[in-house]
């Protein structure tokens, strides 16, 4: 009986653009601690061999701290790490593997397959690795596995990168196929795939591990590793998906319309914690208070959550008179506010608000003194 | 509020009371001369008004001179329709009392009250200022300051907000322009004032995000870069591998030996058929040479003949040649002869001809000489006769001078005779024949006519004496005259030694007469002589000389031939001599030529003599004809050589020709070039290879993706700033724009009763015209309609004059304007209207007439005359 630890698209070394830089720089971070994390996984349950199916590395000049803290963090298993070459990382002429080779961060235990032989694991299994050594890839590199000869007895494991044809792409001249039925047509026991970010079975012998670390607000069930048990060769694989990601990514596009829309939405984002990385787009029309309660509650989630993007731009504001009244705005101020109002339903909405959410600022800043004054 | 009575004592320049009643409504006009006190009666009012009765800074008040009065005002006025007095009473005894409708006030409490009333206030101490004096204030018109309004206005202005009904603080210190305010200023941490570029932050990250970009730009290049250099070297790394395998420098080589075989092999076969070409070329040599042999041979054989008929020739030649030459000696001798004689007879002919020549020089000088001598002759006579002449002439002469005085004697004799027998008496006489009279004692005979200028005795005979007295003063002066007169001439006459004037003239004219055949014989002696007789004396001698000199030569020559002798002229001689000299010559150079004619050939005999020899003696050595069958038989043998060797060759060449020697060559070239060519890339690609693996070590090393994504992730930071920056400055230039939009809108709408005002006496004074009331409340800008269009300008920028007249006529819109708040309106123009012209005071009057219907007005002028048609009487100042 083997157990592997089957893993994918770390992309170590990827920025995340979108958010803040302490907020990026956390995400880089998380990154490497997924990384560790999955060491003591496999150490953990004992594993026979990690396998990490291609995009180890999310670009070929990656700083050398990254490719040196990249192979530390696998320190906490000390078995087999086998690794291929994907799309992003391929093993071109020179990459980033040459890099990490000169630089001798690679550990004994840790196996970068650059070349498509079949090889013996710990002699416990036959790894058979279709690593990418072009800058795009057209052709279906596991070809050659339905020829390979492995030794007797030993159950066959492929290892590959790409796109499973006619299952997730229509489009026969998409980039690194794979053909759909290859762990069947090359006698494998177990196909370890990667390239897809989200966890998901092809048939039974055939899974995309995902990504252990989410890294996009697509909603496809990422952040998890496959524990992969086979009996003997021949046997089934039981695969047992193990949650590893530290945070969750959610898209979300509230519709605002009434004020408890924007009560739903505050309680929402009350409960947004330290885990979340938040995406949030809102629609729809709400008044000034509602506006201000919103500002707060973005706010205060803001600082709890791990990121968070907030786009209000298709959000128009409905001042209610009450709303007005609070302002004292009144006079020509009054007027003006009221002319924004309506400038909202023409050509330059966008202007109309801000205008208007600028005046509602500063006639709040200035309204104790107001009330003072004696209206 | 409608001023009734005034009265006034002991203040300023009234020292005893003056009182003024009898107040209209309406206009009030006061004209008196400048110092009569119209400007005191106007201060006071003020004073009254504006001064606290305790105040103690109002000594101006009293009377110059004066200490110790007290300046009193008493006002009796209407407001509100009540009836009221104020009396008041400075520094003496000083007094406060005010009575509205019976009600008496007084003290400060009296003075607060009426403050309040009529919109002034008083000042903590001292006298009262400008500031203080509210809506009186604007509307009475001190002297000379109705142009400068806007301070006026300043201090009533909370006076004129109430009237319009805005509550303090809406417009000027209200919380929309505190708002306004802020949003200006945040506005402007973004954006320029003027025109609205960004700035501050805002520019700050405009720039940074510009930065990142370009630097992101570079980074991407350099990633490009290195993405080439790997894909380079993979291409470089393949080939290499593929050329390491193959070896394809090693079949080149391989090829370059057989090659070089080939073309050794060919090489050798080239230098055989050179060899042979050389032997081949000998060979011909020796079978020419013995081929000439033979031939000079039977060349020389033939010779002979050919020598013994030279010889015959040449022999025959010499024979002609001496023929010839006999010829010629005679014919020569002959020529030289002729030649002689023809010398001799040109040497007497010309002697001939020299002699004739000689004795006709001689005739002419002989002929010349006699000329000369008979003109000599011819001349002196002339000379004689000139200097003859010349001494007539001279002793004609009359000087110049004498005869025109003569002349002139003459004519005053003539004359003083002529005046002498006009003046003198006359006597004409017709006498018998019988009669006998004697006159002066001259008897007289016949008809006679005689002038006596003297007393003159007439003697008849038979009958007596008659004396004729001519009368006439002048008688006696003029016959002295005539007298001096003659006498004079008779002087001159003498002095001349002539007889007569005409005498005198006559010598005068033969004077000329001879002076001017002596100029003619002159004349003729010139001809004869130009130089002087001495010098035709001179010629004339020289001549003779030369004329003995010709004939001495002649006599020395040879005597002249015999008569008869044929003489052949000289020409004809010359001819003849040349002729035969030519002659000479012609036959002297026929004579050389002959001559060498001669010797030529006797040569040639001698030379063909020889000739001849010389072969006969060849052909008769013995040894030759040996030589000659020698020379056959070798020359048979190398013609075989011959044949034999060119056959050799031609099979040599054509093997050549198959072979193609510089093609194999060239094949030799190019495959040691090519497998050169081929080692040297396969080492350099190495060397290439080794650059490009070092090369993109380190520009791996340098994380440079990673850097540009990071980069990226800064960029996309700052640019959502930016935006964020962006949105926000558009929202505040939007907002800061429909506020200050609102609140002019706004003030407009405030102050439009006071616009309304404005405009009805601004028609008055400039119909067309347009004024926008200021944020003061004091008139800003104004548009007339001028000669050329509208014009606009700022209050300020007015004249002083039209300043003065919108002054007036704003004060009096400020007084509708408070009327209508029920406030007290008494407006007084203390010679307000001073800058003012002719034209415009006329609208003025109508303005101030129309004013009148509506408010109390008191105007002081010194001026009445202008006044005179404002519809109201004049009022002096008692």
């Amino acid at each position: 009986m083997i157990s592997l630890l089957h893993t994918a698209d770390w992309q170590i070394g990827r920025v995340f653009s979108q958010f803040e830089p302490d907020d990026a720089a956390a995400l880089f971070e998380a990154r490497f601690k997924v990384v560790e994390l999955l060491a003591g996984i496999a150490a953990e349950r004992q594993v026979d061999a990690v396998l990490v199916a291609g995009d180890v590395f999310d670009l070929q000049t990656v700083s050398d701290k990254t490719i040196r803290r990249m192979f530390n963090a696998m320190q906490g298993f000390a078995g087999p790490w086998l690794l291929i070459p994907g799309n992003h990382d391929s093993a071109l002429s020179e990459s980033v593997w040459s890099r990490a080779q000169r630089l001798g961060a690679i550990a004994p235990n840790v196996v970068c397959c650059l070349e498509p032989k079949p090889r013996t694991v710990a002699g416990k299994f036959t790894l058979l690795p279709a690593p990418l050594t072009q800058r795009h890839t057209y052709g279906d590199l596991t070809d050659w596995f339905a020829t390979a000869q492995g030794e007797e007895g030993l159950p066959r494991i492929g290892l590959a990168h790409g796109c499973v044809q006619g299952i997730l792409s229509e489009d026969i001249d998409s980039a690194n196929p794979i053909a759909a039925g290859r762990a069947a047509q090359a006698r494998l026991d177990y196909l370890a795939l990667g390239d897809w970010h989200g966890t998901r079975q092809i048939d039974e012998r055939t899974w995309y591990a995902g990504t252990p670390e989410t890294d996009r607000f697509r909603a496809n069930d990422s952040g998890q590793a496959l524990l992969v048990t086979i009996a003997e060769a021949g046997a089934v694989p039981a695969v047992e998906p193990i949650r590893t990601g530290q945070f969750a990514w959610q898209q979300l596009e509230p519709r605002l319309a009434v004020p408890s829309d924007i009560d739903e939405l505050v309680e929402k984002l009350e409960r947004v914690g330290s885990g979340d990385v938040l995406q949030l787009r809102a629609q729809g029309a709400c008044d000034l208070g509602g506006h201000n309660r919103l500002g707060a509650a973005l706010d205060a989630a803001r600082a709890r959550a791990r990121a968070l993007v907030w786009d209000g731009e298709a959000l128009r504001l409905d001042p209610t008179e009450e709303d007005i009244q609070a302002l004292h705005a009144d006079g020509f101020v009054g007027e003006a506010l009221q002319e924004l109002r309506a400038q909202q339903g023409d050509a330059d909405a966008e202007l109309a608000r801000d205008a208007l959410l600028t005046l509602a600022r500063i006639l709040d800043a200035q309204g104790p003194a107001r009330t003072g004054a004696g209206a | 509020m409608k001023l009734q009575r005034l009265r006034i004592e002991n203040f300023k320049l009234f020292r005893a009371p003056l009182e003024i009643d009898g107040f209209t409504d309406g206009l009030n006009l006061f004209a008196a001369p400048n110092e009569s006190g119209k400007s005191t009666v106007a201060e006071a009012i003020r004073a009254a008004f504006f001064e606290r009765h305790r105040s103690s800074a109002v000594e101006h008040l009293r009377p110059w001179g004066e200490s110790s009065v007290t300046p009193t005002v008493e006002l009796d006025f209407e407001l509100d329709g009540k009836p009221c007095r104020l009396t008041k009473a400075f520094l003496g005894k000083k007094r406060c009392e005010l009575v509205i409708d019976g009600k008496a006030m007084d003290g400060a409490v009296a003075e607060d009250h009426l403050a309040a009333l009529l919109g002034f206030r008083f000042p903590g101490k001292g006298a009262s200022t400008p500031e203080h004096m509210g809506i009186p204030g604007l509307l009475w018109i001190k002297q000379g300051t109705s142009h400068d309004i806007a301070g006026a206005v300043g201090f009533a202005s909370d006076h004129l907000r109430n009237a319009l009904g805005e509550s303090l603080g809406e417009l000027a210190s209200s919380h929309g322009d505190a708002v306004l305010k802020a949003v200006e200023s945040e506005r402007n941490e973004l954006l320029t004032p003027s025109a609205g570029t960004p700035r501050g932050a805002f520019a700050d990250a405009i720039r940074l995000r510009t930065d990142l970009e370009a630097e992101l730009e570079r980074l991407h290049a350099d990633i490009e870069a290195y993405r080439s250099g790997v894909d380079r070297l993979s291409g470089l790394r393949r080939d290499h591998q593929r050329d390491e395998a193959a070896r394809p420098w090693a079949a080149l080589r391989e090829q370059l030996v057989v090659a070089q075989q080939r073309l050794d092999e060919a090489k050798g076969l080239n230098d055989r058929k050179n060899a042979q070409d050389a032997v081949l070329k000998q060979v011909a040599a020796q079978v020419n040479s013995w081929r000439t042999q033979l031939q000079a041979m039977e060349r020389e054989e033939a010779t002979v003949v050919l020598r013994q008929r030279n010889l015959q020739a040449v022999h025959e030649g010499l024979a002609k040649a001496l023929g010839e030459l006999q010829a010629w000696e005679p014919r020569h001798a002959a020529a030289a002869q002729a030649d002689a004689a023809a010398r001799e007879n040109l040497r007497a002919a010309r002697q001939a001809a020299s002699r004739i020549a000689q004795e006709r020089a001689v005739e002419s000088l002989a002929e010349q000489l006699a000329a000369l001598v008979q003109s000599h002759e011819k001349a002196r006579s002339e000379q004689d006769k000139v200097s003859r002449l010349q001494a007539e002439a001279q002793a004609l002469a009359v000087p110049e001078g004498e005869l025109k005085q003569l002349q002139r004697c003459a004519d005053a004799l003539r004359t003083a005779q002529a005046r002498l027998d006009a003046v003198a008496t006359a006597l004409e006489f017709e006498l018998q024949p019988a009669a006998r009279v004697r006159v002066a004692g001259i008897e007289l005979s016949g008809s006679k006519r005689q002038t006596v200028i003297a007393r003159t005795d007439i003697e008849i005979e038979g009958i007596g004496r008659i004396t004729v007295l001519p009368g006439g003063a002048d008688l006696e002066s003029l016959a002295i005259e005539r007298d001096r007169a003659r006498d004079e001439i008779a002087a001159l006459l003498q002095s001349l030694r002539a007889e007569s004037v005409a005498a005198v003239e006559e010598r005068v004219r033969l004077q000329a007469l001879r002076k001017g055949e002596a100029g003619a014989a002159e004349a003729v002696l010139a001809a004869l002589a130009p130089k002087g007789l001495s010098a035709l004396a001179a010629d004339i001698a020289m001549r003779e000389a030369r004329l003995a000199q010709a004939r001495q030569v002649l006599q020395n020559m040879a005597p002249a031939p015999a008569a008869g002798a044929a003489v052949p002229s000289s020409a004809q001689a010359e001819s003849e001599e040349s002729a035969a000299r030519a002659a000479l010559e012609a036959a002297s150079a026929a004579l050389n030529d002959a001559k060498i004619a001669a010797g030529n050939a006797r040569e040639q005999v001698r030379a063909a003599g020889d000739e001849l020899a010389a072969v006969k003696a060849t052909l008769d050595d013995p040894m030759r004809a040996s030589r000659k069958v020698e020379a056959g038989a070798a020359l048979t043998d190398a013609l075989a050589q011959q044949s034999a060797l060119q056959d050799k060759v031609a099979e040599l060449a054509q093997q050549l020709q198959t072979v193609n020697l510089p093609v194999l060559a060239q094949d030799v070239e190019r495959l040691e070039r090519s497998a050169r060519q081929a080692e040297a890339t396969h080492s350099q690609r190495a060397n290439e290879i080794t650059r490009l693996e070092v090369e993109l070590e380190t520009r791996g090393a340098l994380g440079q993706e990673e850097a540009a994504s990071e980069k990226q992730r800064e960029l996309e930071h700052a640019a959502r700033r930016c935006t964020e920056l962006e949105r926000r400055a558009k929202a505040l230039d939007h907002l800061l724009k429909l506020l200050r939009e609102k609140r002019s809108a706004l003030a407009r709408r405030l102050r439009a009763p006071l616009q309304k005002h404005l405009d009805h006496y601004l028609q008055i004074l400039f119909p067309g015209a347009q004024v926008e009331v200021g944020d003061d409340l004091s008139p800003g800008r104004i548009t007339r309609q001028g000669l050329r269009g509208a014009q606009s300008g700022d209050f300020a920028e007015l004249s002083v004059g039209a300043r003065e007249q919108m002054g007036v006529v704003a004060r009096l819109a400020y007084a509708d304007l408070l009327k209508e708040a029920s406030k007290p309106t008494l407006l007084i123009l203390d010679d307000a209207l001073v800058n003012t012209d002719e034209e415009r005071l006329r609208q003025m009057k109508r303005v101030l007439y129309d004013a009148a219907a509506r408010h109390q007005i008191l105007i002081f002028s010194c001026h009445p005359d202008v006044w005179r048609d404002l519809g109201v009487v004049a009022r002096n100042i008692p």
